[in-house]
C-alpha cells in the first residue's frame, strides 16, 4: 500500500506542473492588471506603470513564471499583492471556512442521501421510489443560490432562529461556529444528496439482484442484516465514488453559496482575487485546489481497499 | 485485524486533514450577530438613561483594494479612511474647506503663498504628537500618488517652517489648494512621518491617522475593525459635512464587507445591520416599516466620455452628433428606473457646489435633436463604421446607460456594438487609445474641476491647448467674480469640445433604522462619527 501511496504522490508533479504553466497563461494572457485596479479609475499611465514595475510584472512571461516557479518549488508561493499576506497564508486563512463548509454539507448530504436512496431502492416503484425520484429532480434542477435565499427568507429574515450571513470559527464556541454553517451546509447539502441518492439508489438495485443476497435470504437472515451487512458493503464502491467526488468539488471552495453567505472561503477568495487580478492568489489557489483534488481521490482509492478487500492497490 | 489497521489509517488521514484546516484559526472575529451589551453612556450629546449598543456594523459593498488612503480611493476606501484619518481641512455640507487638523491659515495677497498653523496636543493613534513633519511628509506623498492632486501641486512642496507651521508656495496663484485638501475621494490624509517613510510602493503598512477611530484589524475580504480612540482631540465647531466636532458614539465599528446585494439587504431585515442602500424592487420592504427611515443620497454622476484618440471621435463633428441626439431622461430612467432618482444637471459640479456651479453652455445639454444629428454626421462623412461602446456588467449600473446610449446611436444611423467586460479587463481596455469609442459611466464627482478626471489628457486623451489653458486659468483666478468668470468661461468650452458629455446626477436609497442616530453623508461618503445606535 505504501507503494501505491508514493506512486500516487508522485504522480502528483506532472499535474501540478501543467496545472501551473496552463493557469499562468491564462491569467496573464487576459487583460487587466492589479497595479490599475489596485490604483483605481483615474490613475495617471506613469503611476500605473512605475507600480508594475514594483511588483515585477513588467518582466518578460517567461522570466516572470521561471521566478514564480523557482520560489513555488521551495514552498513559497509568492506574496498577494493586495492582501499584504504570503500566498500560503492566506489559503491558510480561508481553507477552514471552506474546509467546515464543505464536511458539513457533506454530513447532510448522507444522512439525507443515504437512508432516503436505501428505502427507495428496497422499495422499488412504490411510493417512497417515487417521492427519491421527485426529491432528486428537485434537488438537481433547483439552482444553489435560490435554495439558499429561500433558507435566508425563511430562516433568517423571518423566524430569525440562523443569522443571514457570516462566519465565525470553531474557537469562538460550537454553536457560534454552527449557527453560520448550517443553512448554507443545508443548500450545498440537499444539492448533493439528491446526486448521492440517485446513485445509492441504482447501486443498491444492482447487488439486490445478485446470487449471494438470494442466498442470504434463502437462509433465512433478517431483512435488516441482508441490506445493512450483505447489499450496502457490496453496494458502497460507487457510493464512495460520488462522495469523494462531491467532496472534493466542495473543498474548492462553493463559490456562490460562499458569496451569498458572506463566508470567507476559498470560493470567494478566488473569486475575490480573479476580480482584482491578484496573479500569485490565483496560481497558489488552483495549485492548492489541484492537489486536494487529487488528494481526496486518493483518500477515496485507499478506501475502497477497505471497503473490498479483494481490491489490491498494489497490482 | 488487518482490515481494522487501514481503517485506522484512513481515520488518522482525514483527522489530520481536518486538524490541519482548523489550525489555521484565527483571532477571534467579532459574531457577525447583533450588537454586544448595551453600556449606560455619558458622552455629550447622548440623552440621559439612553442605552447605546458598543459595536456597530456598517455593510461594504465593495472589496477594498488597498487601506492606503493616498494610494487609491474608491467608495469603501473613503467610508473606512474617515473615520481613521483627517486632514488639514474637511469639507462642510455645502463644500467649503473648514479647518481641521490646521488651526488657521494665511494667504499672501497674490494668491501664491499659503501657510498653515496647526493645532496643537493633536495625538496620532500611536501617541505621538501630530507635528509639522508629519504634515509635510504625508501631503508630499500624497500630492505624489493621489490622481486628482498631481496636477494641481505637480510644482509645489509642502515645507515645514517650525513645529506647527507648514509653507506651499508656487509660481501661480491656485484658488483649489484649499478644496484640494479638503476632499474625501481625494483624501488628504496627515500620518505619522515613520508610517510615511517606511511605505513601500504599493502603500503603507501601518495605518495611524489621528481621527475618532483607530484600526484594529483587517480581516480579508471580511471585515475592517475600528476602535474608538480615547485621546481624539475634537474641534470646538458644530459638526456639518465632514467638518466640526466628532466624537465616537461606539466602541468598535466594524466594517462588514456583503457584497451580494441580496445578502446585504437580507442582513438589514434580519437587523444585522441597521442602514442598507435599497433598490428600488426591495423598496417597498421597507418603506412601510415605521422604524425604518429612507433617504435619498445624491450618489454620482454620469458622463459620457469620447476616445479623443479614435478615429471618428476625435472629430468635433461626431461628438457634436452624439451631443445632439442624447436625450439624457431616456439614459437616466434606464439606470434608475424612476423619475424621483435622479435630476437634470448641465454643470460638472453639483448644484450645492455653490463656488463651481455653472450654467455655461448649458444650451448643448440634452438636445434630443435626431434631425441635427444625422446631418451633422451627413457633414461628417459617415460611412457606416462601427462605434465600440466599452463597458461592465460587475458592478454598478454602467451596462444600462451604455445600453441606453446604444439605442439612441442606432437611431440616428450609428452602428454600433457593445464591449463588455469584467471590471479590472474594462480599466486596461479604456487606457488604450485603440479599440474602442465611447464609455458612460458614474463618477464620483469631486469639488473643483482641476479635479476633473475627463478633463486630462490620461483619461479619455482630452488634447486640447485651450482646453488646458481655460483649466489652467480657473484655477489660477483669484476673487470671487474672477473665479466665477473662468470658470464659466471653462464649462462654456466644454461644451463646445465635449471631452465628455454630462448626462445627469443619480441617487440612491438608504433605508436607516431610526435607532441609528446621527449618521449624515456627504458624496455619499457615511460620517460615522456623531453616529449612534440606540439599543
Amino acid at each position: 500500500m505504501t507503494a501505491f501511496i508514493v506512486k500516487r504522490v508522485l504522480s502528483l508533479i506532472p499535474i501540478l506542473f501543467i496545472m501551473s504553466v496552463i493557469v499562468f497563461l491564462i491569467i496573464y494572457l487576459i487583460p487587466g492588471d492589479p497595479a490599475r485596479v489596485m490604483l483605481g479609475d483615474g490613475a495617471d499611465e506613469a503611476t500605473i506603470q512605475q507600480l508594475r514595475a514594483n511588483m515585477g510584472l513588467d518582466q518578460p512571461l517567461i522570466l516572470q513564471y521561471g521566478q514564480w516557479m523557482g520560489s513555488a518549488l521551495q514552498g513559497d508561493l509568492g506574496d498577494s499583492y493586495f492582501l499584504k499576506k504570503s500566498v500560503s497564508a492566506v489559503i491558510g486563512e480561508h481553507l477552514q471556512p471552506t474546509l467546515s463548509l464543505a464536511l458539513l454539507a457533506e454530513l447532510i448530504a448522507i444522512a439525507i442521501a443515504l437512508p432516503f436512496g436505501i428505502w427507495a431502492a428496497v422499495n422499488r416503484g412504490g411510493w417512497a421510489d417515487k417521492a427519491l425520484t421527485a426529491y432528486t429532480l428537485l434537488g438537481i434542477t433547483i439552482p444553489g443560490f435560490l435554495l439558499s435565499m429561500f433558507l435566508v427568507l425563511l430562516f433568517a429574515v423571518q423566524l430569525k432562529w440562523l443569522p443571514v450571513s457570516g462566519y465565525a470559527p470553531i474557537s469562538d464556541g460550537l454553536w457560534n461556529f454552527l449557527k453560520f454553517l448550517i443553512l448554507p451546509g443545508v443548500s450545498v447539502g440537499v444539492v448533493m444528496s439528491s446526486v448521492i441518492a440517485r446513485i445509492v439508489r441504482s447501486s443498491f438495485l444492482e447487488v439486490m439482484n445478485q446470487g449471494y443476497v438470494k442466498t442470504a435470504r434463502s437462509k433465512g437472515l433478517r431483512e435488516r442484516s441482508i441490506v445493512y451487512k450483505h447489499i450496502l458493503r457490496n453496494a458502497l464502491i460507487p457510493i464512495l465514488t460520488v462522495i469523494g467526488g462531491t467532496f472534493g468539488t466542495l473543498l474548492a471552495g462553493a463559490a456562490v453559496v460562499e458569496s451569498i453567505f458572506n463566508i470567507p472561503g476559498l470560493g470567494q477568495l478566488l473569486v475575490h482575487s480573479v476580480s482584482r487580478r491578484d496573479y500569485t492568489v490565483i496560481q497558489g489557489l488552483v495549485l492548492f485546489i489541484a492537489f486536494t483534488y487529487v488528494l481526496v481521490n486518493l483518500v477515496v482509492d485507499l478506501l475502497y481497499a477497505v471497503v473490498d478487500p479483494r481490491i489490491r492497490l498494489n497490482k | 485485524m488487518k482490515h481494522y489497521q487501514k481503517l485506522g489509517l484512513i481515520g488518522l488521514l482525514s483527522a489530520l486533514l481536518i486538524v490541519f484546516g482548523c489550525s489555521s484559526n484565527s483571532s477571534a472575529p467579532a459574531s457577525s450577530e447583533g450588537a454586544a451589551a448595551p453600556v449606560e453612556s455619558a458622552a455629550a450629546g447622548t440623552a440621559a438613561g439612553e442605552k447605546l449598543a458598543t459595536e456597530l456594523k456598517y455593510p461594504l459593498a465593495q472589496t477594498i483594494p488597498t487601506l492606503d488612503p493616498h494610494l487609491s480611493l474608491g467608495g469603501s476606501n473613503s467610508t473606512i479612511a474617515v473615520n481613521i484619518y483627517e486632514g488639514l481641512f474637511a469639507f462642510n455640507s455645502k463644500y467649503e474647506p473648514v479647518p481641521m487638523l490646521a488651526e488657521s491659515y494665511e494667504l499672501s495677497e497674490d494668491g501664491k503663498v499659503y501657510t498653515f498653523h496647526l493645532r496643537k496636543g493633536v495625538k496620532f493613534h500611536n501617541g505621538k504628537e501630530m507635528k509639522a513633519e508629519d504634515v509635510a511628509a504625508s501631503l508630499n506623498r500624497w500630492k505624489n500618488t493621489a490622481p486628482r492632486a498631481k496636477s494641481s501641486f505637480s510644482d509645489r512642496e509642502f515645507e515645514v517652517k517650525d513645529d506647527y507651521t507648514i509653507v506651499l508656495s508656487s509660481d501661480v496663484p491656485r484658488n483649489d489648494t484649499l478644496a484640494q485638501l479638503s476632499h474625501v475621494l481625494n483624501f488628504a490624509a496627515i500620518m505619522p512621518k515613520e508610517v510615511v517613510d517606511a511605505a513601500g510602493p504599493d502603500g503603507v503598512t501601518e495605518y495611524i491617522g489621528t481621527g475618532p477611530f483607530k484600526f484594529v484589524d483587517y480581516k480579508t475580504d471580511q471585515y475592517v475593525h475600528v476602535q474608538k480612540f480615547a485621546d481624539y482631540q475634537p474641534v470646538d465647531a458644530p459638526a456639518d459635512g465632514f467638518s466640526g466636532k466628532k466624537e465616537a458614539l461606539v466602541n468598535d465599528l466594524y466594517f462588514t464587507l456583503a457584497t451580494d446585494n441580496a445578502t446585504r439587504f437580507s442582513s438589514f431585515l434580519a437587523k444585522d445591520f441597521n442602514n442598507v442602500d435599497v433598490s428600488l424592487d426591495n423598496l417597498p420592504q421597507v418603506e412601510s416599516d415605521p422604524d425604518v427611515e429612507i433617504i435619498k443620497n445624491l450618489s454620482t454622476d454620469f458622463n459620457l466620455i469620447f476616445n479623443k484618440k479614435a478615429p471618428l471621435f476625435s472629430q468635433l463633428k461626431y461628438r457634436q452628433a452624439v451631443a445632439s441626439v442624447l436625450d439624457v431622461d431616456q439614459v437616466l430612467l434606464g439606470i434608475v428606473s424612476t423619475p424621483e432618482l435622479y435630476r437634470l444637471n448641465p454643470s460638472y459640479m453639483y448644484k450645492e457646489n455653490t463656488k463651481w456651479y455653472s450654467e455655461a453652455g448649458s444650451e448643448a445639454y440634452n438636445q434630443k435633436n435626431p434631425d441635427k444629428a444625422k446631418q451633422l454626421l451627413k457633414e461628417a462623412g459617415y460611412n457606416g463604421e462601427e462605434v465600440t461602446l466599452l463597458t461592465t456588467k460587475d458592478t454598478g449600473t454602467f451596462y444600462n446607460a451604455t445600453l441606453m446610449v446604444q439605442a439612441q446611436l442606432e437611431q440616428i444611423g450609428i452602428k454600433t456594438k457593445i464591449d463588455i467586460s469584467d471590471y479590472a479587463t474594462m480599466l486596461t481596455k479604456r487606457a488604450d487609445p485603440n479599440g474602442w469609442d465611447i464609455y458612460v459611466g458614474p463618477f464620483l464627482v469631486p469639488s473643483t474641476p482641476s479635479q476633473l478626471l475627463y478633463l486630462n489628457p490620461t483619461y479619455g486623451f482630452a488634447d486640447d491647448a485651450k482646453l488646458a489653458e481655460l483649466l489652467e486659468a480657473s484655477t489660477s483666478a483669484i476673487g470671487d467674480d474672477a473665479i466665477k468668470a473662468a470658470n464659466d468661461a471653462l464649462q462654456a468650452y466644454e461644451w463646445e469640445y465635449l471631452a465628455a458629455i454630462k448626462i445627469g446626477d443619480i441617487y440612491n436609497y438608504n433605508a436607516i433604522r431610526k435607532n441609528l442616530v446621527g449618521l449624515t453623508f456627504l458624496s455619499n461618503i457615511p460620517n460615522l462619527a456623531n453616529t449612534k445606535l440606540v439599543e
